[in-house]
């Protein structure tokens, strides 16, 4: 069992650096998410646990051991990579030993393992095959397989459904998720999916460029997000926005204006440049519930998507008066222009809407995050 | 730099170091000396009269009929055998690219020539002719000695360098078909382009680099003919090439500060021949060799 | 395959395929035949052999100079083979693998030695050949072979290279293998076919060179197959020598023939590898 532990580390690669100065530990049997936008250094920063990048800068340590100078071989850590790089000369079997075979084992240990890993992952059948002769969920499987044959001390994972069609991906993670449950063992796991990041992490690590933006519960990121990027990065469909401004002690919203706790409004008032507001589409709903607080106003039903469980309303507001809004860009949320943005709110599929409909939606004034726009930064967070 | 890389680059150094030094070693150096070579009078038989006449040789070469002779045949041999290998390559690929049984017996048969050893190629094609041993007379009601006459001989030499060496511009060409989307041309299709359209319009543009390549490599091959000739004609009928010229006057004459001279300048016509098509056509090898 | 070929059309493409067979072939039937005449037949302007005799080719074999080049020949281009293939695969990993200033650099000089006219240094190798004890010997050959068929070896190799997928490698080294282990078990055996290609492709040229051949040896010591034919003067004097000439040929092409015909996939892969890519 392992505890992961990086300080300060940095990794620089000619013109560009990679990751930036991140720290962080990683609990003993937790299973971690690394999620960002491609590019972002998130296989970088996991190369560099497993040692096949150096670290340009700080240290790493597992269970208080500097390890940063060892070689992948003497870390005991298992990786699954995006490819999956199974070695495509040896059969199931032999790939699954074969980490087992470096490694001196008995034949007969070696034997029990993969037969027990094999049946884990119900391979048994496929044991004598070349990799060629495989599913892609299968060969999946057999780089599953031959990770947790070792019984190593970490688990990495790099993006390893990204290649599967969506219906086999939501299959293996419930499987990945139970299997980690099962076995109990540290593991790191990089996505650029916030769904899959959602689903499977105990804590979610948001990397941007190369930083680290916010480490913490999928719910702490879902309801308190850090930053503007964060915010729009988590959930889906992603957060609504809409530019803000700060007026006779209220926030103004061009759907009307809302009230801040005290203890904030000083905050937001002190900020510096134009603000953005952002909502969940979950947090609009078709009644008050009896909550004279909540803010209300009408708008036109653009796109209706009824889901059976939920039902996705897509309307325009007119930014008359407001700012444009800018998002950042690597969050690539296409939802508006300079007159008009587009909006969604999860409704009761009760609620009976139609394309072309007018609906009154009713918005809780706590559940609005404001930010700087300038620099992402939440300041309705205690710091 | 980090401990690993600069282990890394003495690695690399290391592994390309043996290729590296062989490379110069029989050609840069030989190179140079030839350079050297040519800036005397050095004629192995007579060993004594070895003195530095500087440019002398260069303006000898370059004052002679032979070498402009052997210039002009061989640009025209080169010309003309490049020529008729695109044309006919196009012609082989795309009935490779379109015979769906017989592909992989067109394929093989097309290796045959490009294995096969350039002189026995050479030989075969001379006897064909050859009005005492040839069937190509007889199947043509002829008589002539081909050989014997600089405009048939000329024929004979490109048509063997034509039948060795088409096969390898159609493989090529064929692997650049493959690299043509079906869903372009059927796009182009229904866009209402015909066969020769699409052929024209959409094929040929997609695979300029491939074939620039293929002439690039076939051009400069073409351009270094010894082989066909030598043992077609051995440059009689006015047929030789550059490189029957300098391995006579090197080896069979033994006059290495002439010869040398010889040898620099068609150097120099295949680095300008180089530099035509890298500027000219701008074909980058570095970059589509690159990682 | 070709997009919406109607019935007319297969059966053009199909007469197009015999005609590139028949052209292709031709020559090598047309020496073959010639090889099998009777010496009395080979005026007979026939394209085939009226009665097949072996005659020729027992004047070859009872040839000690065929015998000696062919020995030659097999020598020499296993030797270069051999030595061209080991160092361009040094080079070609190191410019896949490796990070190094100078990888550029050395595919440009390889790129320039491949379009090297080889006439040019005839002249001084001749002359150092002579100084060095090497001419007309098997190293005078197995030196300049080796050089020349460097670049192929590399371009080949590291396009071959490049294919392979080099997680591997890594995967192996997280399994726990050490950088010579993943070398050995997961890389060697997936680089294989390519260095075979190589070697192929690099065994070729050095078969079919004849001005180095003739250029740099002057007897049976290391004369190889191409300039013995060249030379050939027959099993008597006074004997045109053409039976003889097509009985070598024929001789020294039958291994290149089969060579092509197993290995035919391979061969075009390794062709074309360079040159389309990208
Ligand atoms: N070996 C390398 N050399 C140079 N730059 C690299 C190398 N590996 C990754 N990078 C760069 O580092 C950044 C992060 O890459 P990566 O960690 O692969 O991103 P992610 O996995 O998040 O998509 C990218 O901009 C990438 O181009
Ligand atoms: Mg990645």
């Amino acid at each position: 069992m392992a505890e992961i532990e990086l300080r300060g580390v940095s990794k620089r690669f000619p013109g560009i650096t990679a990751v930036k100065r991140v720290d962080f530990t990683i609990h003993d049997g937790e299973f971690f998410i690394l999620v960002g936008p491609s590019g972002c250094g998130k296989s970088t920063l996991l190369n560099m646990i497993v040692g096949l990048e150096d670290v340009s800068e700080g240290e790493i340590r597992v269970d208080g051991e500097r390890v940063d100078d060892l070689d992948p071989k003497d870390r005991n850590m298992a990786m699954v990579f995006q490819s999956y790089a199974i070695y495509p000369h040896m059969t199931v079997r032999e790939n699954m030993a074969f980490p087992l075979s470096l490694a001196r084992m008995s034949k007969q240990e070696i034997e029990r393992r993969v037969s027990q890993a094999a049946e884990i992952l119900q391979l048994q059948e496929f044991l004598d095959r070349k990799p060629r002769a495989l599913s892609g969920g299968q060969r999946q499987r057999v780089a599953m397989g031959r990770a947790i044959v070792r019984e190593p001390n970490v688990f990495l994972l790099d993006e390893p459904l990204s290649n599967l069609d969506a219906k086999l991906r939501v299959q293996m993670r419930t499987e990945i998720a139970r299997l980690q449950r099962q076995l109990g063992t540290t593991t790191v796991y990089v996505t650029h999916d916030q769904t899959e990041a959602m689903t499977l992490g105990d804590r979610i690590a948001v990397l941007r460029a190369g930083e680290m933006l916010q480490i913490g519960t999928p719910r702490e990121l879902y309801e308190r997000p850090g930053s503007l990027f964060v915010a729009g990065f988590i959930g889906s469909p992603a957060m609504n926005f809409l530019p803000a401004r700060w007026s006779e002690e209220r926030l103004e919203l061009p759907i009307g204006s809302i009230a801040l706790p005290e203890q904030l409004r000083a905050r937001v008032a002190d900020a510096e440049g134009p603000l953005i507001a952002g909502f969940r589409p979950d947090h609009l709903s078709v009644s008050s519930d009896g909550d004279s607080e909540r803010l209300q106003f009408e708008v036109e039903a653009d796109v209706v998507e009824w889901l059976g469980a939920d039902l996705f309303v897509y309307f325009d507001v007119e930014l008359e008066g407001f700012d444009n809004l800018a998002l950042p860009e690597d969050l690539e949320l296409e939802i508006g222009n300079r007159e008009r943005q587009s909006l969604v709110a999860r409704i009761d599929p009760a609620a009976g809407v139609q394309e072309g409909n007018r609906l009154k939606l009713y918005l809780a004034p706590d559940r609005v995050q404001v930010f700087e726009a300038d620099s992402g930064a939440n300041l309705l967070l205690d710091v | 730099m980090s401990r690993r890389t600069a282990a890394e680059h003495r690695l690399g150094w290391l592994l390309c170091a043996p290729a590296v030094i062989a490379m110069l070693l029989v050609t840069a150096w030989p190179m140079l000396y030839a350079l050297w070579l040519s800036m005397f009078r050095y004629d192995l038989r007579f060993p004594a009269e070895r003195e530095f006449i500087g440019f002398d040789n260069y303006l000898a070469v370059l004052g002679s009929e032979v070498w402009w002779q052997a210039l002009s045949n061989t640009v025209f041999i080169t010309v003309a055998s490049v020529a008729v290998e695109l044309v006919l390559g196009f012609v082989f690929a795309l009935i490779m690219h379109h015979a769906i049984i017989g592909r992989r017996l067109v394929r093989t048969s097309l290796l045959v020539p490009y294995g096969i050893i350039t002189v026995v190629a050479a030989m075969s094609w001379r006897f064909a002719f050859d009005p005492t041993t040839g069937f190509i007379n007889a199947l043509l009601g002829l008589e002539g000695a081909w050989l014997a006459e600089r405009g048939s001989a000329f024929f004979v030499i490109i048509q063997t360098e034509v039948w060795k060496t088409t096969s390898f511009m159609a493989l090529l060409l064929l692997a650049g078909l493959t690299l043509v989307p079906d869903d372009l041309l059927r796009a182009a299709r229904v866009d209402g382009a015909d066969a020769v359209q699409r052929f024209f319009r959409v094929t040929l543009p997609l695979m300029r680099s491939v074939i620039m390549v293929a002439l690039l490599f076939r051009t400069l091959d073409a351009f270094r003919i010894f082989d066909t000739v030598f043992v077609q004609t051995r440059g009689s009928q006015n047929t030789e090439s550059l490189s029957i010229v300098g391995y006579n006057a090197l080896i069979t004459r033994l006059n290495l500060g002439l010869g040398s001279a010889v040898s620099v300048l068609i150097f120099l016509c295949v680095l300008a021949l180089a530099a035509i098509y890298i500027k000219g056509f701008g074909i980058d090898l570095s970059q589509r060799k690159e990682p | 395959m070709a997009v919406g070929d109607s019935r007319l059309e297969r059966l053009f493409w199909g007469a197009g395929s015999a005609l590139v067979v028949a052209y292709a072939l031709i020559p090598v039937v047309w020496i073959v035949s010639l090889s099998l005449k009777r010496s009395a037949d080979l005026g007979d302007n026939r394209f085939l052999p009226q009665v097949a005799s072996l005659e020729h080719y027992a004047a070859v074999f009872d040839d000690p100079q065929f015998s000696a080049a062919l020995w030659n020949s097999i020598g020499i281009a296993g030797i270069s083979t051999f030595a061209a293939v080991v160092l361009g695969s040094f080079a070609a990993y190191a410019i896949v693998r490796l990070q190094f200033p100078g990888r550029r650099l050395i595919l440009a000089a390889a790129l320039s030695i491949a379009m090297f006219p080889p006439v040019s240094i005839i002249g001084p190798l001749f002359n150092m050949w002579r100084t060095l004890g090497l001419y007309d010997t098997w190293p005078g050959l197995i030196i300049p072979y080796m050089t020349f068929t460097l670049p192929l070896a590399i371009w080949t190799l590291s396009a071959f290279f490049r294919e392979i997928p080099w997680d591997l490698d890594k995967a192996a080294r997280v399994d726990g293998a050490t950088p010579l282990q993943a070398f050995l078990r997961v890389i060697v055996p997936l680089a294989a076919p390519g260095v075979f290609t190589a070697a192929i492709l690099v065994f070729m040229f050095a078969w079919n060179d004849f001005l180095f051949a003739i250029s740099l040896t002057s007897t049976n010591d290391a004369r190889t197959v191409p300039a013995a034919i060249a030379f050939f003067t027959g099993s008597s004097r006074f004997e045109q020598p053409t039976g003889s000439i097509a009985a070598a040929s024929v001789v020294v092409t039958v291994p290149i023939i089969i060579v092509v015909l197993l290995f035919q996939r391979r061969i075009v892969a390794g062709l074309t590898s360079g040159a389309v890519k990208g």
